[in-house]
């Protein structure tokens, strides 16, 4: 059952990723700019640029240039090199995926463990200093610009304190080998417990810079959407009935209320996972999201297509994963 | 009392920043590892297809060269070449190679890895060609068509043989670009060469790690010695401010690009631990004024524009102060710079009057193009062409401002679409040549041109064309110096700064000197313990 409606979710998704592909393709060729002019510089000659440009086949029409593109894709699963730094565009996205997607986890980790039960904590007792307190963590969260934050988080806990790293993935006395590319999955499976020490105090700072934007709407969603439930019958009669109240609240109403917390948990998460461009910047994060940019100003087409193709497919199997995990909290949608 | 004090204070002040600046007369010591932090990672380690500077930064310390240039000046010291001749026509080149050298693949350094290295670049038939490219800085440097081939005369003997002679060629080959590579090695990675580099350098690439750290180990068999420092880490921070942070956190040796606003704050925090090594830049930031374009083809509209600009200003408000005014189009750091030339003073009136004489006392219109980047040599286009902009509206000019991107604002002025564009360079080689021919000689004012003045002065040509056969440093001297007298009456540019590099490091860091083509070289560098 829940088998043939996950193969089904993925026969639709084929169609969007494809259409995706082309859309992709066609933004990325209308970036203003040749890459061959680019890629010479300054001090280019023009026959060297018309020698480029034939040679990275971008004097064919571009139905063709697509077509080779797709073809590469399906049957090779071969996204090219990147045009500035001649690497495998494949073998990139391997290695910086992971790094985005330990980031946006943790982001994530620490957007619900202080998110979650501040809303649930506001709605329980609304109008009271504890509400209060809560939303204007939640205000001053999503307002807070991400820089500033970031900065002030290595100021404070990086430089005056000295509690985390400021920077990187790892401390420099470690050299990663990566594996499966995620540090934390490696260092278990070579049971080195220093390195995941080590690259658990080098993300925290980041996450929380990350997670907090994610945070604050949790933390908001969740305070709205319980409000909305417990004014209903059933809890009434919950509580009547002599329940015990974190019963009440978190097993009866939370569950009620997560359709709306899920639907912005899966949101954010796949925007956490295209990567946060000023997140990475400032902290060194070898993440995706600094690589699209970097891209972008050196018009790197075939690396752009590849990164931007990979970060918003993962949009699109979060958005499925949510998709079916709106039928574990509401029955109702089994039936569908 | 107090005086005597404050003077005695004053000497111990002066003092102690003297002993923060000179190295220690200690014996150097061996052993170590130096941490640099830096802005951005490295984009491939072959050298050949490279036109980023953190790239080079890292090859320069895993690959050697025929020649290279002594630390801290552009003067050309031996490398793998112990000695060359020149043949009498300055057509043909000869070069004994050291014999003892070994790339660190264990393969060893001889005529026919120097012929590899550059016939991979130069030949399209070459085995290697397709593994790499494009060659830009060939082409660039102009050795495409200035090399006819490049020979091996025996085991430890190789020959250029030119097309021209051409008296920069040797400054040329000590660029990074030229650098002798190991030919197994690009053979057996391909491709994936630029991700495994082999060189004959001082240090071997140990581990790099993308967008985080390169890290490189002394060469224990390297031929010209071991090196001091046992280890180099090359940590990319890309934010101006984590990088401070850690630098004041103690986690840096040296730090990269430091904002203006960094050296007090390093000053306050780190006080004696830490030292700064300054040096003007290698590098020219200017206006170039299109002469194909009216009315730039008077040369008093262009010496009343020259008047017009106040570029102490520029260098005050955009250069935050690091950055000297330009006079000439090359930095004063390159011989053959001509001192005695006296520059267009800031003066409203006097370009009033200039305007005036050439029928224009209403002003004009014109366009101003600002480059979208920054660039070493200009941190900020936008905002140097909005003072520009002010100090013309001044005199009666109304310029508008234009950018575009970068590919196609380098295409677009390259084609000459522009009246007045900010531009730049940066040095490659210490050599004159490579300013002011490539800059202003009507060769280069060809579309797509790199002289986007279009300034096409015969006098100056003749100079610049008779100084690049002649090997005599001082008759080449003479002549460039001839050549900046010209370009200053004709005034087809106005030069506007050089850029002044500064880099702060903890004060156990000895031996660093500053290039003055931007590289940071630590194979002479050791740490005090």
């Amino acid at each position: 059952m829940i088998l043939t409606l996950i193969a089904k979710r993925i026969l639709i998704a084929i169609p969007t990723l494809l259409a995706l592909t082309l859309v992709v393709f066609l933004m990325v060729k209308a970036v203003p700019g040749d890459p061959a002019q680019i890629l010479l510089g300054e001090r280019a000659s023009a026959d060297a640029i018309a020698t480029l440009r034939r040679d990275m086949g971008l004097d064919q029409p571009l139905l063709v240039q697509y077509g080779i593109f797709l073809k590469k894709l399906i049957f090779e699963f071969d996204l090219g090199r990147s045009i500035a730094s001649n690497e495998d565009v494949i073998d990139v996205i391997a290695h910086k995926f992971p790094a985005t997607m330990e980031l946006a986890i943790a982001g994530m980790l620490f957007a619900i463990i202080i998110g979650i039960p501040t809303g649930l904590f506001a709605a329980i007792w609304p109008a009271t200093i504890i509400d209060f307190l809560s939303m204007t963590v939640a205000t001053v969260g999503v307002s807070m610009p991400i820089f500033w934050l970031a900065l002030v988080l290595t100021w404070i806990f990086g430089l005056e304190l000295g509690l985390f790293p400021m920077s990187g993935r790892l401390g420099i006395e470690f050299y990663y080998e990566p594996v499966t590319g995620f540090v934390f999955i490696d260092s278990l499976l070579a049971s080195d417990w220093s390195m995941f020490t080590d690259g658990l105090m080098h993300i925290v700072l980041p996450a929380v810079a990350l997670g907090t934007i994610p945070m604050a709407f949790l933390a908001r969603i969740t305070r709205a959407s319980m409000i909305e439930v417990v004014k209903q019958d059933y809890i009434r009669t919950a509580k009547s009935k002599g329940l015990r109240m974190w019963m009440v609240y978190c097993k009866h109403a939370l569950k009620n209320a997560f359709i709306p917390i899920l639907t912005v948990l899966g949101l954010q998460f796949g925007v956490l996972l295209g990567g946060a461009i000023i997140t990475e910047t400032i902290f060194a994060w070898p993440g995706i999201g600094s690589w699209l940019l970097e891209s972008v100003n050196a018009r790197d087409y075939t690396a752009l297509e590849g990164g931007i193709l990979v970060t918003a497919s993962a949009f699109v199997i979060v958005n499925m994963a949510v998709d079916l995990l709106y039928r574990v909290f509401d029955p109702r949608m089994r039936l569908t | 009392m107090q005086p005597i004090s404050r003077i005695c204070g004053l000497l111990l002040l002066a003092a102690l920043s003297m002993s923060g600046i000179s190295a220690f007369a200690a014996e150097p010591q061996k052993g170590g590892t130096l941490i640099f932090g830096r802005g951005g990672d490295s984009v491939g380690l072959d050298p050949a297809n490279r036109t980023d500077g953190e790239s080079f930064n890292v090859t320069d310390h895993i690959y050697d060269s025929l020649v290279t240039f002594k630390q801290g000046t552009t003067e050309v010291i031996p490398n793998l070449a112990t000695k060359w001749d020149i043949s009498a026509d300055g057509k043909t080149y000869t070069f004994q190679l050291v014999k003892n050298a070994k790339f660190h693949d264990g393969t060893p350094v001889n005529a026919e890895a120097v012929v590899f290295s550059f016939k991979r670049q130069l030949d399209d038939k070459h085995p290697a060609y397709k593994f790499s490219g494009p060659y830009s800085y060939l082409a660039a440097m102009g050795l495409d068509k200035l090399i006819k081939d490049v020979v091996k005369v025996d085991e430890f003997t190789v020959r250029f043989d030119l097309n021209k002679p051409n008296a920069p060629l040797i400054s040329t080959l000590g660029m990074q670009a030229f650098a002798i590579v190991s030919p197994t090695a690009v053979l057996k990675y391909k491709l994936d060469f630029a991700q495994n580099p082999v060189g004959s350098g001082p240090y071997k690439l140990k581990v790099w790690e993308k967008k985080q750290k390169i890290v490189l180990e002394a060469n224990p068999d390297y031929w010209g010695g071991t090196p001091y420092l046992k280890t180099i880490i090359f940590r990319a921070i890309p934010d101006n401010n984590t990088r401070l942070q850690e630098m004041m956190a103690g986690k840096l040796h040296v730090m990269d690009n430091p904002d203006s606003n960094h050296i007090k704050a390093l000053e306050d925090k780190l006080k004696a631990k830490v030292k700064f090594a300054k040096a003007p830049g290698f590098n020219v930031g200017y206006l170039a004024l299109n002469q194909d374009k009216k009315p730039f083809d008077n040369v008093k509209v262009r010496r009343a524009i020259a008047h017009a600009i106040n570029k102490q200003a520029i260098v005050d408000t955009v250069y935050n102060g690091y950055g000297m005014v330009a006079k000439n189009p090359m930095p004063p750091s390159i011989w053959g710079y001509n001192n005695d030339i006296k520059d267009y003073e800031y003066s409203p009136e006097k370009a009033k009057a200039l305007l005036k004489e050439a029928g224009l006392e209403n002003g004009f219109e014109t366009d101003l193009w600002a480059m979208p980047v920054p660039r070493p040599y200009m941190p900020d286009g936008r905002k140097v062409a909005e003072a520009i902009q002010g100090d013309l509206a001044k005199v009666g000019i109304k310029a508008k401002i234009v950018s575009y991107d970068w590919g196609t604002y380098l295409k677009q002025t390259s084609e000459g679409q522009h009246s007045m564009a900010l531009l730049g360079w940066t040095g490659d080689i210490g050599d004159p040549d490579n300013f002011l021919y490539v800059l202003l000689d009507k060769d280069n004012a060809v579309k797509p041109a790199q002289n986007i003045s279009f300034y096409k002065s015969d006098k100056l040509h003749e100079l610049l064309t008779k100084a690049q056969v002649t090997s005599d440093v001082p008759t080449r001297t003479k002549l460039y110096m001839e050549a900046q007298k010209i370009i200053h009456e004709d005034a087809p540019m106005v030069p506007i700064a050089h850029s002044e590099v500064v880099l702060p490091m903890s004060a156990d860091v000895q031996n660093l000197i500053l290039d003055p083509t931007g590289r940071r070289r630590f194979a002479e560098v050791w740490l005090q313990k």
